[in-house]
This record gives C-alpha cells, sequence and structure tokens, in this order.
C-alpha cells in the first residue's frame, strides 16, 4: 500500500516554493498518488494560475487545482482534512521571505510553513532553504531517538523505502551535553549479548507491522557519540543521503527543534517531518492495579 | 430511600443464619443429649467387649457431632472410637444399637431436655434480625438439626424468617448435609436471591465451610470462644465474637472488602492486558510465553504481527551464530563462538498460527477491523488466554477467544482453542490453521524447509537446521467441535450469535529425542481426537495444580505480591525440563538474548528455587553438569590446567561459546569481553550447588554416580590453578561477579567458594569411602585420583587466601580495590547502568564501582561464616558503588538487607527484583524474561526476609522474620522441599492458617 496515496502542494508563486514542483510530480508518479495543487491567491482561471504558480505545462495533466482565498495556513490545514490528504509538501521559506527581501538570507522557517508543520494532522515534507532537488531518492536518514515518534519516522522510512525502492540508515547519536544519556544507550548487562539485541529490538520495536523483507531496508543503525546536530550532518554527507525523516512532536520551538533548526541551516535534502500516532490504550494489570 | 433504590449500595439481600449457636442456644442441650446418648452406649460396649468405660468428651462433640447431620455425627464419632454399628432404617426402635437407632434415641433425649429447659434465645441474633427485616432484607433459618421447626417453635421465633430449612427438610429434598453446600444453597433459591448477594451467619466449622463453599457473598463466623482462626481457615470471611456489633451497614461495608479481597485474589492469578500498543509488543511477547522446558513459545497473537517474534524455541535445539544484522553494530572477533556448532539457540516457526475470515474480511490484531484486545495468561494453569473483538463493517462484531498451553503432561504438545463468534450476524467463516510462515528464511534465519505435508488432515513441517544439523518436525491437527475430522483450512457458515469451536495440538520433536522426528509427531497427534485435546488440557491443569501445591507463596494483604511471584514461579517451572542434557538460559525459552547459553545463573540464582519446590528438576539441572563435565575438561587442558574448568556460556557440549571480543562498526572501537577465560568461579558455584543438592535431598545415589565426580574434577581444578604467593596459596587474574573489574588478584567470592569447593570434595570422598568403598574406588581409578592428591588439596584448603575483614570489617572484593579511586555514581545510573561503562571497560576497571553483588554475594552464600556487624560493615560499604547492571544484583541486595532488618533498603531492591520483567523496569524484557532474577527474588524473600535455615529436621524460619516483613503484608506462607519431605515455613503478624 502506498504510504500517500494522496499529496497537496501549497504553492504561491514564488520561486522558492515552486522548488517542490520537481520533487513533489515525482512522488506522485512513483507512488501512483493524487497531486493536489493549493492557491491561497484570489481565484483566477486555471491555467493562469497554474503558470503564476510556476507550475510547468508539462505537469497539468498530473495535478488538480484548489484556489482557496484565505490565510494559507488555514487553507493549507483545511485542505489536508478535506482532500484525505497523506502528505503536504512545503518549502520552508516563500512568498513572505521573497517579500522581505531576505531570499539571500531566509529565515529558516517561514510563518506559514511554521503554522502547518505544528499543526498539520499528516507528514510534512520540507525543503530547508538551501533545498536542491535530488532525484530519484536512494538513501534516507532516520535519527532516532528512543522515543515514539522516533519510532513512527523509522516505520514511516521503511514504507517508503519500500516503495520508492530506497535504503534506510537509522542513527542514534548520544551527546554528552545533553545531559543525560539516551535510550539505547542503557542497561546493557553484558555488551556481547545485550547490546546487539538491544539494538536489534531498538529497530525492530519501531516496525511491528513490517515483514522482515520490509525491515531488510534498514541497512545500518550508526551509533554516534557527540553533537547531535553536527554528528548527522557527518552521517548525511557520508552517506549520500536524499531524504531525512525526522519524529516530530509538532513543536517548533521545544525540545530536538533546536536540532532540527540546526539541520535546516545547513542540509539541501528534503526532511519529512512525520508526526507520532496517539499512543493506544493499553494497561498491564499488576502492583498498583491489585493493590 | 426505598428498598429498591438501597439494593444496588448494599451488596445483599438476604441473610441467612444457622439456629443452633447462632439464634438459639440449644447446643449445650444438643451436646448434653449427645453425652447422654453416647456415655450410656459407650458404657453398655464396654461392658461388653470387657474392655474399660471411656466417655463421650466435649472435644468429640467438636470434632464428630457439632453441626453436622444426626447420623453422620454417629457414624463418625464411632469410627473414632473403631466401633461400626448397621445403619439400620428410619424406622428403628430409638436406642437401638444402630446407626439410626442411636440417632432416632438421641432425638428422644434432645427433645425431653427441650421441653423440660426451654430454649434459650439470644437477644443480639434476634435484634440483628429484626434490623435487617426492617430495612427490607430477606432471612432464612438454615439448621442441620431434625428439631428445628420444634425448636423455633418453642423459642417463638418463626416469624422472623421467610425460609425455615432444618434436617428434617433437607431429608425430604435428598440435600447432602453440611459441609456441602446444598442446604443453604437451597435456602437461597427459596429465597429468591443468588448466592453471591447473600450473606450466613454460622459458627461451626462445616457450616461455615458449607458457606464457602457455596459462593455467598460473605461468609460470618460467630466465634464463641478459642475457635476464631479455625473459623478463618474454614472460610470465614469475618469473625466476630458476637453479633451486636453487627447492622446493615456493617455488613454491606464487609460485603464490600471481601468483594474486593476476592477481586484481588482472582487477578492475583493472572496477569492481564488490556488494549493493544504495538510498540510494546515485543516485551509483552515475552511476558506471555508459555513453555514447558522442552519447548517455550513466545506470546504472539494467535494471528501474528508482520513484526512478531513468535518464536518457538526447543531446548537443546542450537546453531551456529547466524550473521548478524546489518544494523547489529557489532563483530565478533577472535576465536570464539564463531566456529562452535551450537553457539545459537535456534528460533523455528510460530506453533500457534491461526488466521480468521469472516466475510473475506481478515481479522488481524492491530488491524483496521480490531475494537478491543485483551491477553490473560492463567497462571494457576499456566495458559494463555486471548479475547478480540472485531468489527467487520456496518457495526458486524465477531468475537473470537483463544487459549494454549506448553502441555506439562506431555512436554512434546501445544495445545490450542479457538473459539469464533459472529455476534450479530451470520456470515461465511474461513478458519486457517496453516503452520506455514512466508518468510521463513528472515525470520528463523538457521533453519532450511525439509518438506511440507498434509496426511489426513494433519499438517506437517519439518526443517532442519543449516550448520548443526538438527532436524525438526512439526505436525499439527486441527478439528472443529462436530466435525469427526482434520483438516488444516475450514470455511462455512455460521448464523447469528453461534460459537465455532475449534480445538488443536501441535506435536514437536527433534533429531535429539528420536531417530525420526516427522513419524514421531505425526504418530503422536494423529489419533488425537477433540476429547483427547481437552482432557489433554485438563491434565496440563492438573500437572500445574500439584507444581502450585510445592510453589505457591502466599501473601495476605499484598495481592499484587503475590501475582508478581507466581508469575515468576510461572516462568521458572515453565524453562525447565527434566532432561539432563540441558539447563537454563539466560532468558529460559522466552527470548533470542543470550542466545539460549547457560551461565553460573543457573546454580547461583536459579537452582534454590527448584531444589526446594521440584528438587527433580534442580537434580536434572545438576546432570547436565555431569553430562558437560568433558566439555569442562578440555577446557581445564586449554588453560593448561587439570580436572574440569566450567565454561562461563555454555550450551550442549559444555564447550564455551563466550566470544573473546567484539568491535563495534561505527567506531571500530574493539572491545575485548575477559568474562570467557577469567569468570572462573561458575567451576566452584556449580560444585557449591552440587553440595547443596545434596545437603538438601541426601540423595547418596547422586553423590556416589554423578556429584562425587563433578566434586573430584572441580578440586582438582582449584588446585591446580593456585599459585604460590606471600600469603600461601592465591588466585590470579580473575573476573568476580562484579564484571566491570577483570585481571583481578584474590577475588573474595572467587576464593571462598574455590575453597568450599575443594574441601567439599575432601568431604564427599569421606563418605563414599565410608558408604561406597568399592564405587569410590572405582572412581578413583577411572580418574586416576591418588591420596597424594588429596592430599595437595587439604594443603590449598589450608593456605588458599580468603580475605577477610579489615579493621572496619569489610573484606576487599581483591587485591588492591580498596586503593581504587572512588567513582561518584549518579542516582540516574543505578538500575540503569549506560552502556558506556561497558564501552570504557579499562577505564571503570580503574574504578571503584561494581556492577553487582561480588563481596555480597559471598556474605549470601555463607549466611552464617560472618557475625551481622561483619555483614552490616560490607554492606554499608559496598551498596553505594554498585550501579546494578546486572538483572542479578538487586535480589541479593534485598537478601542482604532484610537479614540485617534495613526494612527501607530490603523493600526498595525487592521490588526492583520483583517487577523487573512486570515493569519492564530494565527497558529490555522484549528480549525475554529475566529468569535468573526472578531465582534471586525468590531467595531475597526465602533467605532474606524469612531468614530460613536448615537443620536435620528441615527449614527453620527466622524468629525475627515477621518484624522485617513490608508493613502491607499480614504474613508469607509456604513450603519448602527438604530431604523428601515438604514441609510448610510461615512467618506472619496473624496465627499460620
Amino acid at each position: 500500500m502506498s504510504p500517500f496515496p494522496s499529496i497537496l502542494l501549497p504553492l504561491d508563486g514564488s520561486p522558492l516554493a515552486a522548488r517542490g514542483i520537481g520533487c513533489t510530480v515525482w512522488l506522485a508518479e512513483r507512488l501512483n498518488a493524487q497531486l493536489h495543487i493549493l492557491s491561497a491567491a484570489p481565484e483566477r482561471p486555471a491555467q493562469e494560475e497554474l503558470r503564476r504558480l510556476q507550475v510547468p505545462e508539462s505537469h497539468w495533466r498530473h495535478v488538480t487545482l484548489h484556489q482557496a482565498p484565505a490565510y494559507p495556513a488555514d487553507a493549507i490545514l483545511a485542505h489536508i482534512t478535506r482532500l484525505d490528504t497523506a502528505l503536504v509538501v512545503m518549502s520552508a521559506v516563500g512568498e513572505g521571505a521573497a517579500d522581505r527581501g531576505d531570499v539571500s538570507a531566509p529565515a529558516l522557517v517561514g510563518r506559514v510553513t511554521h503554522a502547518v508543520i505544528e499543526r498539520s494532522p499528516v507528514p510534512v515534507l520540507l525543503l530547508p532553504p538551501g533545498y536542491r532537488e535530488r532525484l530519484p531518492w536512494r538513501r534516507s536518514l532516520v535519527p532516532l531517538s528512543g522515543e515514539v515518534q522516533a519510532d513512527d519516522a523509522l516505520a514511516l522510512a521503511v514504507r517508503v523505502a519500500v516503495a520508492l525502492d530506497m535504503e534506510v540508515h537509522a542513527a542514534h547519536v548520544a551527546d554528552p551535553q545533553d545531559g543525560h544519556l539516551e535510550a539505547s544507550t542503557r542497561y546493557a548487562d553484558a555488551i556481547h549479548h545485550e547490546y546487539p539485541s538491544q539494538l536489534d529490538e531498538f529497530v525492530r520495536r519501531a516496525l511491528p507491522t513490517c515483514a522482515p523483507a520490509d525491515c531488510s531496508r534498514i541497512v545500518e543503525l550508526a551509533l554516534c557519540t557527540g553533537s547531535t546536530a553536527d554528528e548527522l550532518l557527518g552521517l548525511i554527507g557520508s552517506r549520500n543521503i536524499d531524504l531525512i525523516v525526522v519524529g516530530w512532536a509538532g513543536r517548533f520551538m521545544r525540545g530536538r527543534a533546536r536540532i532540527l533548526r540546526q539541520l535546516l541551516a545547513a542540509i539541501t535534502q528534503a526532511v519529512l517531518l512525520v508526526k507520532p500516532a496517539p499512543t493506544p490504550p493499553f494497561r498491564l494489570k499488576v502492583q498498583e492495579e491489585l493493590g | 430511600m426505598d428498598a429498591a433504590h438501597d439494593r444496588p449500595a448494599r451488596g445483599y439481600e438476604a441473610v441467612l443464619f444457622d439456629l443452633d449457636g447462632v439464634v438459639t442456644r440449644t447446643a449445650d442441650v444438643h451436646a448434653a443429649a449427645w453425652k447422654a446418648l453416647f456415655d450410656d452406649f459407650l458404657r453398655e460396649h464396654a461392658r461388653r467387649e470387657g474392655k474399660p468405660f471411656q466417655p463421650f468428651e466435649h472435644g468429640d462433640y467438636l470434632a464428630f457431632v457439632d453441626g453436622k447431620p444426626r447420623y453422620e455425627g454417629v457414624r463418625g464419632f464411632l469410627a473414632s472410637r473403631g466401633i461400626v454399628l448397621p445403619d439400620g432404617a428410619p424406622d428403628d426402635e430409638p436406642g437401638a444399637w444402630t446407626v439410626h437407632g442411636l440417632g432416632l434415641r438421641k432425638d428422644v433425649l434432645f427433645l425431653e431436655r427441650l421441653r423440660d429447659e426451654g430454649v434459650e434465645v439470644f437477644g443480639e441474633a434476634v435484634a440483628l434480625i429484626k434490623t435487617l427485616r426492617a430495612a427490607g432484607v430477606k432471612t432464612a433459618v438454615v439448621t442441620s438439626s431434625r428439631n428445628g421447626r420444634e425448636v423455633l417453635h418453642v423459642a417463638g421465633l418463626e416469624p422472623l424468617f421467610d425460609v425455615r430449612l432444618d434436617g428434617l427438610d433437607a431429608a425430604v429434598l435428598h440435600l447432602r448435609g453440611k459441609p456441602f453446600p446444598d442446604p443453604f444453597l437451597k435456602a437461597a433459591e427459596l429465597l429468591g436471591v443468588a448466592p453471591a448477594r447473600a450473606i450466613v451467619v454460622e459458627d461451626s466449622l462445616p457450616g461455615v465451610e458449607s458457606a464457602r463453599r457455596g459462593g455467598f457473598g460473605l461468609v460470618v463466623g460467630l466465634d464463641h470462644g478459642g475457635t476464631a482462626d479455625a473459623l478463618a481457615d474454614h472460610g470465614a470471611d469475618l469473625v466476630v465474637g458476637s453479633l451486636g456489633g453487627l447492622d446493615v451497614d456493617r455488613l454491606a461495608q464487609a460485603v464490600a472488602t471481601r468483594r474486593a479481597a476476592r477481586r484481588a485474589a482472582r487477578l492475583a492469578w493472572q496477569v492481564e492486558q488490556e488494549g493493544f500498543d504495538p510498540a510494546r509488543e515485543h516485551a509483552m511477547e515475552s511476558l506471555f510465553a508459555v513453555g514447558n522446558g522442552y519447548l517455550g513459545v513466545r506470546g504472539s497473537p494467535d494471528r501474528p504481527l508482520p513484526g512478531s517474534q513468535g518464536d518457538l524455541f526447543v531446548a537443546g535445539i542450537y546453531d551456529r551464530k547466524h550473521l548478524p544484522r546489518p544494523y547489529s553494530e557489532q563483530e565478533f572477533l577472535g576465536d570464539g563462538r564463531d566456529d562452535n556448532l551450537y553457539s545459537e539457540l535456534v528460533s523455528m516457526p510460530f506453533p500457534f498460527r491461526v488466521s480468521v475470515e469472516v466475510d473475506g474480511c481478515v481479522l488481524e490484531v492491530g488491524g483496521p477491523h480490531m475494537r478491543q484486545y485483551q491477553r490473560r495468561l492463567d497462571l494457576r494453569r499456566a495458559e494463555l488466554h486471548g479475547a478480540v473483538s472485531f468489527d467487520v463493517g456496518a457495526g458486524r462484531r465477531v468475537e473470537i477467544r483463544t487459549r494454549r498451553c506448553a502441555s506439562q503432561a506431555d512436554l512434546h504438545l501445544v495445545l490450542q482453542e479457538v473459539r469464533v463468534c459472529l455476534a450479530n450476524h451470520s456470515g461465511e467463516l474461513a478458519v486457517d490453521f496453516s503452520l506455514a510462515d512466508p518468510e521463513l528464511a528472515a525470520r528463523h534465519p538457521h533453519l532450511t524447509a525439509a518438506g511440507v505435508e498434509e496426511i489426513d488432515g494433519v499438517e506437517v513441517h519439518v526443517f532442519r537446521t543449516l550448520a548443526s544439523g538438527f532436524v525438526i518436525a512439526l505436525a499439527s491437527r486441527a478439528m472443529r467441535i462436530g466435525e469427526d475430522r482434520a483438516a488444516v483450512r475450514w470455511r462455512g457458515s455460521a448464523s447469528i450469535g453461534e460459537t465455532r469451536r475449534f480445538l488443536r495440538c501441535t506435536a514437536i520433536y527433534t533429531s535429539r529425542d528420536t531417530d525420526d522426528p516427522r513419524k514421531a509427531a505425526v504418530d503422536h497427534v494423529r489419533a488425537i481426537g477433540p476429547e483427547a485435546i481437552d482432557a489433554a488440557f485438563r491434565e496440563h491443569a492438573e500437572r500445574w495444580a500439584g507444581i502450585w501445591d510445592a510453589a505457591d507463596i502466599r501473601i495476605p494483604g499484598s495481592p499484587a505480591t503475590e501475582q508478581a511471584l507466581r508469575f515468576n514461579a510461572c516462568h521458572l517451572t515453565s524453562a525447565a525440563d527434566r532432561d539432563p542434557r540441558i539447563s537454563v538460559g539466560g532468558r529460559a525459552l522466552t527470548g533470542r538474548a543470550y542466545e539460549g547459553h547457560i551461565f553460573w545463573d543457573v546454580e547461583m540464582f536459579k537452582l534454590p528455587f527448584y531444589l526446594y519446590t521440584a528438587p527433580d528438576v534442580a537434580r536434572c539441572l545438576l546432570l547436565y553438569r555431569h553430562h558437560t563435565l568433558d566439555g569442562a575438561r578440555r577446557r581445564a587442558r586449554e588453560f593448561g590446567n587439570r580436572g574440569a574448568f566450567y565454561a562461563w556460556e555454555s550450551t550442549v557440549t559444555g564447550d564455551d561459546v563466550t566470544p573473546r571480543a567484539i568491535r563495534l562498526k561505527t567506531t571500530g572501537k574493539v572491545i575485548p569481553i575477559f568474562t570467557g577465560t577469567q569468570q572462573i568461579h561458575i567451576t566452584a558455584d556449580v560444585a557449591h550447588a552440587v553440595w547443596r543438592y545434596w545437603e538438601a535431598t541426601r540423595d547418596e545415589v547422586f553423590l556416589r554416580d554423578v556429584g562425587l565426580e563433578i566434586l573430584i574434577e572441580t578440586a582438582r581444578y582449584w588446585a591446580s590453578r593456585v599459585v604460590r604467593g606471600p600469603r600461601g596459596w592465591h588466585i590470579r587474574g580473575v573476573v568476580g561477579p562484579d564484571e566491570y573489574h577483570h585481571g583481578v588478584d584474590d577475588n573474595a567470592y572467587t576464593n571462598w567458594m574455590a575453597r568450599d569447593n575443594v574441601e567439599k570434595a575432601i568431604e564427599a570422598l569421606r563418605w563414599a569411602e565410608s558408604r561406597y568403598a568399592r564405587e569410590r574406588a572405582a572412581l578413583a581409578e577411572r580418574l586416576r585420583l591418588e591420596p597424594a592428591e588429596v592430599e595437595q588439596w587439604s594443603d590449598v584448603t589450608a593456605e588458599l587466601y580468603c580475605p577477610g575483614p579489615d579493621a572496619r570489617g569489610v573484606i576487599e572484593q581483591f587485591e588492591g580495590f580498596f586503593d581504587l579511586p572512588r567513582y561518584p555514581l549518579p542516582a540516574e545510573e543505578r538500575f540503569r547502568a549506560p552502556i558506556s561503562r561497558l564501552f570504557e571497560w579499562d577505564e571503570i576497571n580503574r574504578l571503584q564501582v561494581i556492577k553487582q553483588a561480588d563481596v555480597l554475594m559471598l556474605l549470601h552464600v555463607f549466611p552464617d561464616a560472618f557475625p551481622r556487624d561483619i555483614v552490616e560493615a560490607n554492606y554499608r560499604y559496598y551498596e553505594p558503588l554498585t550501579d546494578h547492571g546486572s538483572s542479578l544484583s538487586p535480589g541479593i541486595h534485598a537478601a542482604i538487607a532484610a537479614r540485617l532488618g534495613l526494612r527501607e533498603d530490603a523493600e526498595r531492591y525487592w521490588r526492583e527484583s520483583l517487577w523487573l520483567d512486570l515493569s519492564n523496569s530494565m527497558s529490555n524484557s522484549a528480549l525475554g524474561i529475566h529468569p535468573a532474577c526472578m531465582g534471586a527474588t525468590w531467595q531475597a524473600l526465602v533467605f532474606g526476609f524469612l531468614g530460613v535455615r536448615f537443620d536435620e529436621e528441615g527449614p527453620v524460619v527466622d524468629p525475627d522474620a515477621a518484624a522485617r516483613l513490608p508493613e502491607d503484608w499480614h504474613g508469607v506462607s509456604t513450603t519448602l522441599a527438604w530431604r523428601g519431605r515438604r514441609h510448610r515455613v510461615h512467618a506472619g503478624r496473624e496465627v499460620a492458617p
């Protein structure tokens, strides 16, 4: 089953936003997905609007155009629900940055994108300011923190990898500056027994619905110690990564967002932000349940 | 408030009273009548037999007559005096020498006295009855007395009861008397009230037992003095000295308390999961594994998820280590287990796989149609139950109930029941019992498929391990109830509300069991019909009932603790077979971690549980060490020593399978593994267990034929391993239980254990000389054991340096430990040691931070070797240095702290150990449960909290044990096996039940 049967690409006519067209069309073709283009500007004739949005004519037959004059973030979020969209492709910065004349040194994430990635119920493919198209995607990198949202990111990365014939590189960085060691680095009774198994479980617990053949898309779990952003950047370069898949709680200013901001400032690859699924209800009736 | 409105809050609708002793005081009249009857009879009987007259005593009345139907009373008492009379008939003359005659005579005597003296009535009882009736509660009187109506009439109490049932009624209705529940159940039926919503008030033991058996909502025992404990023992939930303190609300409160206690007691026999979280699934698969020692199966859903690890493990089936996954991040270097054919326990396909479809909709746990999920391990029967609800569209509900077990009665069988109900619609049902795993190679990389076939509805899978060449066969036979045939796939229509029931048995054999495992498996299941599977479930449950008789631990006041202890005992029991060729691996048969390797924890942590609950299992675990003695001999020779040097990690041959080093791929860092070459104390641990088994069983055949050889060969090893030094004999270059320090000299634990090993070998030789001189001589000749060698052992025991307490009372863990720099151990690193501790092995080697109990382990193993102040000094010294980077550590700390009376520490460590898997506190239960930790927990309770020691008679509980128990425990009761008998042990604040 395709990970993204339907893709929404909001465009505002700026060159920055238009950078995502090629990647999105490629994705839609490879995944046999419906491709929706959304413009929040005042309504115009369709072809005129597509030209304004800088959608090449060769792609017109693949797209469905939606025009909804409204505050862009609201329009985008409304269309995610209305169109049952599975993925939104957003440029980190768009028309607003261009209007401010700071294209050469753009803000990392514009207001509209900021609002969308915080509130979107579906994954967001984020194109950083320095984005350069690299198609086809061959390798993705998934940073694993040991947290649930990272697990969901790995699960989606594997599904994408299966659909697009990619390799998945997972990475776990223990950052001494964080003041604590990370989940995977705890409690190994015997390094040659528990450690490999624990790492195995670190990966496999994220993939309860993935068959072993699909899991074999994961070709590496890199363990690093140091600054998380630096270590990840090193891996992105050395592994020739095309896509970074990140678990994302939805708040840009908190927690690991610092690392994401560092990455966005430095990378040229797209970042797929994956929100965790709600934790299912679960009780194991022991201890205090019995009194 | 009207009665109907009041009902739910009150929790009961009726109260049933016994008559004699509860409402009326006729017991004295009865007792007097019985005494007059039996004294007359006994006097005459003695005269006729020419024997001295022994009168009827009050004790006879309580033991044989009180509360029982009249004729049973006569029969029971006469039997106690060795007198047998014919039963006679109801129309016998009162006073005739028949059971009926005497019973009728007693009636005559009773009624004479009743009419002469009247009936005394308990005013408090009458007041309570009136209060209850005023509150809308129904009342009944239930008595075994055939004179019940007469008594009620004489006392004028008839209007107080809605139902009156006496011995005459019982006879007419053919009701069995107390302690059978029939009379009370009949009275409840006549009242129109369910037993669970009724209370019984009784003063006799059979009466209380009768009510308990009837499942009444509350049983009130009325104690007239000295019978409180017996009443409680027979089932009274509430024991009172008079009914004066009871009223409607107090009874309601007691009913509620009892209901909560019963719920907790029920829950204490199960572990239940509600809801489904894929992220926890692997950990749940470990907790809910079932096994019987021969095999173990992880607790995956009956239709596993693609990512499930529904492994089947068969003890003893190992294969060469398969290549690690690309992301395993480690490579093994050197000449370790890479070349060993038996270095990894083989995972095999899930034997409970079943797929259900309704109207073409596949019902998957965790899938889009699932609505509710419950998984429950019934600890009493070691059965795993599943209950899953699905919505297959448009509100059409499907309920699937399953249960499974690994038979304890037939170790080659796993049993499964599947019930499918289309709850609110009719439809097409398809059930597929095929065990075929579509991704065999990826999930089970040690196996190659060697054949799949269907024979008369039996599906047979044969596999072969790639390197070791074991053949494994699974034959699965599934049947639908109502059809007289087996089928792998079943398809048909199901009507609304109808439950389709299926039963399956799967037999598993390997080439370790027979030359033709395929034939054995097929033959085993071929003849088994549905009734036989049901019977096999029952036999399995009966075996477990016996296991619990020996292994259950009761802790009144703490059902949660009982539950966790039962969970542990269930897994420990499920881990061990009685096959002398195998032992229990690091995670038993519940997970792949530790690869099924066998460590010292078998002898030092798990074996005591088996030894004192199932000694025959302990014996087999030691037979494994005998079976692998040649491997240990090879290993001793490899290291230039004599005798037997047990491998730190072993499987089926006894050869060491510990790697020498690993390399981390990411950093290229090489980490040496010292345990394989230096953790030599395992050799003494095995010998220690041999002696412990001998002490606990006095199994002479074992010591003569098995234990002695192990003791000789291990002593021989130590004698060749010691070196001469400034303090006599020394043992250099070892790793103690604390694996953070390698290459150390004179590790206290190792040296003490080694000395004990050699001493016990000498003692065993002396014993054999006196008892089995011929066999001893033959063994000595076979082992080429000369007297001079034994002389040398004596020298070793005399001069082996065993570190003792210093001026502070602290024993140095190894030479130079006191000189190492202290390591400030952060609180967050305790119980959750960072992996970097293992990466930075060389740095940690030079610091005072220790992984687990080491010197404290010594104090635990030799509890009587050191006085309390020394034990405390060492606990105070070492406890703060320990990060508990092993699941073995908290239990030993709990044991020592409990012995010292350090309640807070003892409870903290105990809880850490007790709930280690159930709380997944190490975050690694997904890799399998921790059986050695479970063993340590058991030891902490028995030897720590209870302070049990053994003398010639059996176990002796420390007199101060009760004071050491956690606050919420009322007591601890269990049984321990010692020299052929099971001995009850108890400590508590209440009187022993």
